[in-house]
């Protein structure tokens, strides 16, 4: 043990103060090193602010946009002094004693979901079905919430504004009687008429020349006010209007209702419910553009690999399928959050013969110091590199997705966030430089995971029930790192995606 | 009472005051030097942190500085696992970039040169691992050899260059196994794990490691004392 000790002592206090000096070069070329990924990681900076810029404008965007709406519809409404004289009962033919409430009370007045209301208290759904098209609404079946409309009774236009609202089941049966307005001529107070309405409708339909009494709105409150000359009818998605049977009546009557009462079906509930989560299935071809963002120990690489790298990724195209889960993460605030798993396939045709007549010298730690050019006429080494080169990825996107919708059957779907991407499999071959010779794909390639951004535009159109169809433009990146013999080739893939997507929303 | 008697008494208190004033005098010593070299130590630690701090920064006179402290004996280390000052050089430039990269993760559980010189390690052996292509370590998990103790009379005095001499002229793995053990004080535990060998292996390796280089060093002394 103590001879033990003896040699250790020994080796011990020869190495403890043991320093080599260093090399002014080796300083240089850690300081070069060093300097080359600073802008590296700064350059991540820039991508992150301007994409948190988007969403945010985006946001902002859309919420001014939803706001303002509302407002303009209002400011438009106060402003147009309509001369109808008449006075408006919302009213419910099936309806228990309290229907003639609703307007003060939103509890009250959802007997009028998806509703169908008339001014002839005894018409059917299919009676006001029959009825003219509006005269103002160039689009009669597209009325959605904050929509403003007019329609010519016999004593000229009443505006309308659509109001979503919530409606029992029963009132969708099409041979039920429905909801009504009327017009009464002598300025009595609404809720005394609602009340004296009840089960009177018919004869409430035959008074005249009476002067509209009706509400403002705020949310889903209506508040009367007598100066504003409107007819507020709240209801649940798209409408379509009937007005003008007979010369005093005004039908407006649900479309989604009708369609589905036609059908003997009755699931309004879920039409109206606003979705939580989507899954979807997008699919499409893809441009890829694959480019060199730099060389690692540059100096170590073939002057030629470069443009190599560059002519076997000139002609490269890509197939993409992605599932994707979509989380609605606000109730009023079509935020949203996405995820998924994308299967990319990459191929690349190539066609090269390269001539091999820049003979590298290289020094001691493999760095390359100078060329020795051969000419055509010594016969260099000609390397025929041929082949289809397939290129596999997997990708799982985390993006937030914003929804401006432009009516109740279309929307805009902003996305951007981060795409995590790893290459599951390369096949074919490459020619290496360090040996010479032809090696498989996947030995040049890095297999580690990478973050790269992903950004796209999807315009999104309601089919049927809860499917919907898309379709979408979708740029994403990401950086992958090639193996050339000492050095690293870095390249930065972009990628166009031009997809049609499938999207099924509960 | 004698005067001896007296004196002995006497000499028996003085022991005592000597005894006491030794004792006050050391404790003044203690609490001096804790008072003068802890506050240089804390300030050495800040000026450390500074350093490291101003490193991850990306300040370049920072990374200088570092590179000035610390290369040197990093330089050494690469020299002493790979024999070759290319080689050494390479290893070094790798290890300073894992370290500059890896310095937000330093947490200061040990000191900064510790930390650089065990990246240093690691940086080595990978590299030993890659360009020499060779097994580090011969599998000899079940089979432990039983060698007669290596014998050193005496410590003795070497410079690092001969040292390394006499150390490159071992195989590989049993050069490695001498820096992991006995200059970079590894346990076996910690070069079994490094080496993905078992903890007996690791010390078979020793021992025969440690055979051949005291031998290699018994003829050096010898010839030296020949010339002598």
């Amino acid at each position: 043990m103590n001879k033990d000790s003896n040699l250790r002592k020994s080796l011990k206090k020869a190495f403890e103060e043991h320093n080599e000096p260093l090399r002014e070069a080796q300083w240089d070329r850690l300081s070069a090193a060093l300097d080359k990924e600073k802008p590296e990681r700064r350059r991540f900076l820039p991508w992150f602010f301007s994409s948190l810029g988007v969403i945010l404008i985006a946001l902002v965007f859309g919420y001014w946009f939803g706001k303002n709406n509302t407002a303009l519809v209002k400011e438009n409404l106060g402003s147009s002094k309509m001369s109808v004289n008449s006075q408006t009962d919302i009213a419910d033919t099936t309806a228990k004693p309290s229907l003639n409430a609703p307007i003060q009370n939103p509890v009250q007045d959802s007997i009028l979901k998806n509703t169908v209301v008339s001014k002839n208290g005894n018409q059917t759904l299919a009676q006001a079905n029959k009825g003219p098209k509006p005269l103002a609404n160039k689009r009669p079946n597209s009325l959605s919430n904050g929509n403003t409309t007019s329609y010519e009774l016999g004593n000229g236009p009443i505006p309308i504004v659509i109001i979503k609202y919530d409606v029992p089941e029963s009132v969708n049966n099409k041979n039920q009687p429905l909801p009504i307005i009327t017009f009464n001529d002598n300025g009595t107070d609404n809720e005394q008429k609602n009340a004296e309405h009840q089960g009177k409708s018919k004869d409430t339909n035959t008074q005249q020349q009476s002067e509209i009494k009706t509400s403002k709105t705020a949310s889903n409150k209506m508040a009367k006010n007598s100066n504003d000359s409107s007819v507020y009818i709240k209801t649940g998605q798209d409408l379509s209007v009937n007005s003008g049977v007979g010369n005093n009546s005004v039908a407006v009557t649900n479309k989604d209702s009708l369609n589905k009462n036609s059908k003997g079906k009755n699931n309004d509930n879920e039409v109206t419910q606003r979705k939580k989560f989507a899954i979807g299935f997008s699919s499409g071809i893809s441009p890829v553009n694959v480019k060199v963002a730099g060389i690692e120990n540059s100096n170590k690489v073939h002057k030629d690999a470069r443009t190599l790298f560059d002519q076997a990724n000139s002609n490269s195209g890509s197939f993409y399928a992605n599932l994707n889960f979509d989380w609605y993460l606000l109730k009023n605030f079509s935020l949203s959050f996405n995820t998924g798993i994308q299967f990319r396939q990459i191929q690349q045709q190539v066609n090269i013969d390269y001539k091999f007549n820049e003979i590298p010298f290289t020094g001691v730690d493999n760095s390359i110091t100078g060329y020795l050019h051969v000419d055509d006429s010594a016969n260099p080494v000609i390397y025929h590199i041929h082949g289809l080169n397939t290129l596999n990825y997997v990708n799982i996107p985390l993006k937030f997705g914003y929804t401006i919708p432009i009516n109740k059957k279309s929307e805009i779907i902003l996305t951007s966030g981060l795409n995590l991407s790893i290459m599951t499999k390369a096949k074919g071959e490459g020619f290496s430089f360090k040996d010479a010779e032809f090696r498989p794909l996947s030995t040049f390639y890095e297999n580690k995971i990478n973050a790269g951004l992903i950004g796209g535009l999807q315009y999104g159109r309601l089919i049927r029930g809860p499917w919907w169809f898309g379709l979408e433009a979708q740029w994403q990146q990401n950086r992958y790192n090639y193996n050339a013999g000492y050095g690293v080739i870095k390249s930065k893939i972009n990628i166009a995606n031009y997809n049609i997507c499938l999207r099924y929303k509960f | 009472m004698n005067g001896y008697g007296y004196n002995a008494i006497e000499n028996g208190i003085l022991c005592n005051i000597l005894k006491i004033s030794f004792i006050f005098f050391s404790i003044t010593c203690h609490v001096f030097l804790i008072s003068c070299v802890y506050p240089i130590k804390q300030s050495l630690q800040l000026i450390e942190k500074e350093l490291i701090r101003a490193c991850i920064k990306g300040d370049t006179n920072a990374q200088r500085m570092l590179y000035d402290q610390f290369g040197p004996n990093l330089m050494g280390l690469c020299m002493r696992y790979t024999g070759l000052r290319e080689d050494a050089e390479e290893v070094f430039h790798d290890s300073l970039m894992k370290v500059f990269h890896n310095l937000p993760g330093f947490q200061g559980n040990s000191s900064l040169k510790t930390w650089i010189n065990r990246i240093g390690v690691n940086t080595a052996l990978d590299f030993l691992r890659k360009q020499k292509n060779a097994l580090l370590v011969e599998h000899i998990s079940d089979q432990v050899y039983e060698l007669k103790d290596s014998e050193i009379e005496k410590e003795v005095s070497i410079e690092a260059e001969v040292a390394m001499h006499l150390m490159h002229k071992m195989p590989l793995n049993q050069q490695i196994i001498i820096n992991l053990f006995v200059i970079d004080e590894l346990s076996h535990k910690e070069i079994a794990t490094q080496l993905n060998i078992s903890e007996e292996a690791s010390r078979s390796q020793y021992s025969r490691a440690k055979r051949a280089l005291t031998d290699l060093l018994k003829t050096k002394l010898n010839k030296n004392e020949q010339r002598q």
